[in-house]
């Protein structure tokens, strides 16, 4: 049974489809995440997922059980805002304590300084305190309890935050873009973070971020979104490894990936600027593509042959480990950015030989963007 | 640079500072500051407007001040006067904002119409009040004929007329407030009530007391502060609806305060009555700075 089953969902605002049928199973303790650029449509799915939106149609099962249309109070999710949503006027310690207040004290419990002495308040308000500091305990904020939301820095907040999410132990976890108010270097911290937490509580996590580098470091599985349209739902490996669309090829991978204009013969074979790539598509005809080629998939030779391209060094960057190389081929636009590991003896103005390693192409219709699969 | 250049250049910046609030300076002094002292060494005065001379006689004017029924009665008024406006016109002016905010047609006409008494003149409004209550033609008089009781003048009777008076502050104090709570609802970041609807909020009431209520702390200070000090004010209903009577019933500290002091030209008692205006307004200040406002801001 899976944790979450999103099915057929759409969401339109009048003429505007912002969801177009939307359909992602998530297993108990998976880490999905959702991501894509700002516009997407990400964030509309998580709040429809939490209940604050209603789809215009399709069906949401958590658990197996339809919460399409029941109140976001009680489909026992808990959510982490980009904005923290804290309330401000209470303390840690009340801030993580309210959602067990509201769910398990009554009207009059609930009363100041007396509820707690009415029928069986002392015990609930007992077991609460225990709860609120141990999820404090564990996020490291025990310290902060009696503190104001105001007098935290943006990382203690997001524990908070998570700690208020985490103390009702609810079925599922969401998070709307929760580190992107953060800095760098805490970002990448509480990324590691919130990982870890995942790893410790075993519970399904829904995160949406329009940061790849998040996406890929914490997630089990992606969604790739554009357009309100899921193009790849895949672990982060296969996404980057073997997207199935130019965009998410695209969207995926820090440099960007290199697009090369390409003609498959009927053969199927691949050639760009006439040099065979020693590549061939299922498809055997003939037509325009698009090739993809990661900074890593060329492989640099020393001669020139009649399998090598060739492009003008136009600028390198040292980057300790590797070296990136800005290069342009002849009569093109686009820069091609080639990785290699050795400078040799490349200066900028020199021309670099290359081949591109069969096994990393990536073949795209140039039209339609989809993948056309091929083999060596 | 150095220190010696520094130094000079610091001082003809805090000159130019000066230079920038002299003119605000001076109006605050020639307004506000001077006159306070004025009313206050008058206060010590037996001075009648007009007169030519006056001589010192300490705190006389204010120990016949706690003596003078009429006085008293009228800082009870006052005081119950608030006591009844401030809740009244606060709960009133939050209900129509949270009304307003939630309907999606035609916010700014119902904004609109609960705003206008806030901007029509007192004196006009009280006329035209003076007209709905009036005892046999009057709104009022048709509305006890329809219910089957005799009419009642309702100003000028000794236990309605105050609360009359109250009444129309109220009617004209809320519109006023209902347009701060409006913008201070507007500042509330719907996560908050995203957030709460996730911590298990359920309906409008819980949502309320968790959300709506603390963030609207601050506004809901100023406003209680600037209803208690306007409700001081109150003058212009009295003086046209009742003057004070019946038998100083509906006589308010400003009316008081106008009688002696042009009325009876007695200038140097009146500016006793008005010293202890003046304290009281401060004593809710104070209030507001060193206690409550502590309580309702955040941040």
């Amino acid at each position: 049974m899976s944790a979450l089953s999103i099915k057929n969902i759409t969401k339109s605002y009048g003429d505007t489809q912002i969801l177009k049928d939307i359909n992602i199973e998530v297993k108990k303790g998976e880490f999905l995440t959702l991501l894509g650029p700002s516009g997407c449509g990400k964030s509309t799915l998580l709040r429809i997922i939490a209940g604050l939106d209603e789809q215009t149609s399709g069906n949401l099962l958590i658990k197996g059980k339809n919460v399409s249309k029941i109140d976001p109070s009680k489909r026992n999710i808990s959510m982490v805002f980009q904005s923290y949503a804290l309330y401000p006027h209470m303390s840690v310690y009340e801030n993580i304590a309210t959602p067990l207040k509201i769910r398990k004290l009554n009207f009059i419990q609930r009363v100041p300084f007396i509820g707690k002495y009415i029928q069986d308040g002392e015990r609930i308000f007992k077991s609460i305190d225990k709860d609120v500091k141990k999820v404090a305990n564990k996020l490291n904020i025990i310290h902060l309890l009696d503190r104001k939301p105001s007098e935290l820095s943006g990382g203690q907040k997001q524990r908070v935050a998570i700690g208020r999410a985490m103390v009702r132990k609810p079925h599922l976890f969401l998070m709307d873009e929760p580190l992107s108010n953060l800095d760098a270097k805490l970002r990448v911290q509480m990324r590691t973070e919130i990982a870890a937490l995942h790893r410790e509580l075993k519970e399904t996590f829904v995160y949406v971020t329009h940061d790849q580098e998040e996406a890929m470091t914490m997630s089990d599985k992606v969604a790739v979104m554009m357009d309100g349209v899921i193009l790849q739902f895949d672990t982060p490996h296969n996404i980057y490894t073997n997207p199935n669309h130019l965009k998410v090829a695209e969207f995926i991978g820090s440099p960007k990936i290199n697009i090369l204009k390409a003609q498959s013969l009927d053969t199927g074979s691949v050639t760009i600027k006439a040099k065979d790539i020693n590549f061939k598509v299922d498809k055997k005809e003939k037509m325009d593509l698009y090739i993809g080629v990661r900074p890593e998939g060329f492989k640099v030779v020393e001669q020139q042959s009649d399998k090598s391209l060739d492009a003008k060094i136009e600028h390198i960057e040292n980057l300790g480990s590797h070296y990136l190389i800005y290069s342009k081929m002849e009569n093109e636009k686009e820069q091609i950015l080639i990785k290699i590991n050795d400078i040799n003896s490349y200066k900028i103005g020199d021309t670099i030989h290359f081949e591109i390693k069969p096994k990393k192409v990536l073949a795209f219709d140039m039209y339609s963007g989809e993948r056309i699969y091929g083999h060596k | 640079m150095d220190t010696n250049s520094l130094s000079s250049r610091k001082l003809s910046q805090s000159l130019l500072a000066y230079g920038f609030i002299t003119p605000s300076l001076f109006l605050m002094l020639a307004i506000i500051i001077v006159p306070t002292i004025v009313i206050i060494v008058l206060s010590f005065t037996d001075w009648s407007f007009g007169d030519p001379s006056f001589s010192f006689i300490g705190f006389e004017n204010y120990i016949t001040l706690f003596e003078d029924e009429v006085f008293l009665k009228s800082l009870t008024n006052t005081i119950f006067f608030m006591i009844v406006v401030l809740p009244l016109s606060i709960i009133l002016g939050l209900g129509m904002a949270l009304l307003i905010n939630s309907v999606t047609r035609g916010a700014k006409i119902y904004r609109a119409m609960f705003f206008m008494p806030v901007m029509a003149s007192q004196v006009a409004m009280g006329i035209v009040w003076e007209f709905m209550l009036h005892p046999t033609v009057g709104l009022s008089a048709h509305i006890f004929t329809l219910f089957g009781y005799e009419s009642i003048n309702l100003l000028q009777n000794e236990s309605t007329g105050l609360l009359t008076i109250a009444f129309l502050t109220v009617w004209q104090f809320a519109g006023f407030n209902m347009i701060l709570f409006v913008s201070g609802l507007t500042t509330i970041p719907s996560d908050l009530y995203d957030a709460a609807k996730l911590d298990g909020a359920k309906g409008v009431i819980q949502k309320f007391y968790l959300v709506t209520w603390p963030m609207l702390g601050p506004v809901t200070l100023f406003i209680a502060v600037y209803t208690l000090v306007r409700s001081f004010q109150v003058f212009d209903y009295i003086h046209v609806l009742t003057k004070g009577g019946p038998n100083h019933s509906t006589e308010l500290l400003s009316y008081t305060l106008y009688v002696e002091g042009f009325e009876y030209f007695r200038a140097g008692y009146a500016s006793a009555i008005a010293v202890v205006f003046l304290l009281l307004t401060l004593a809710i200040t104070f209030l507001k700075t060193y206690y409550f406002e502590k309580k309702v801001h955040y941040k």
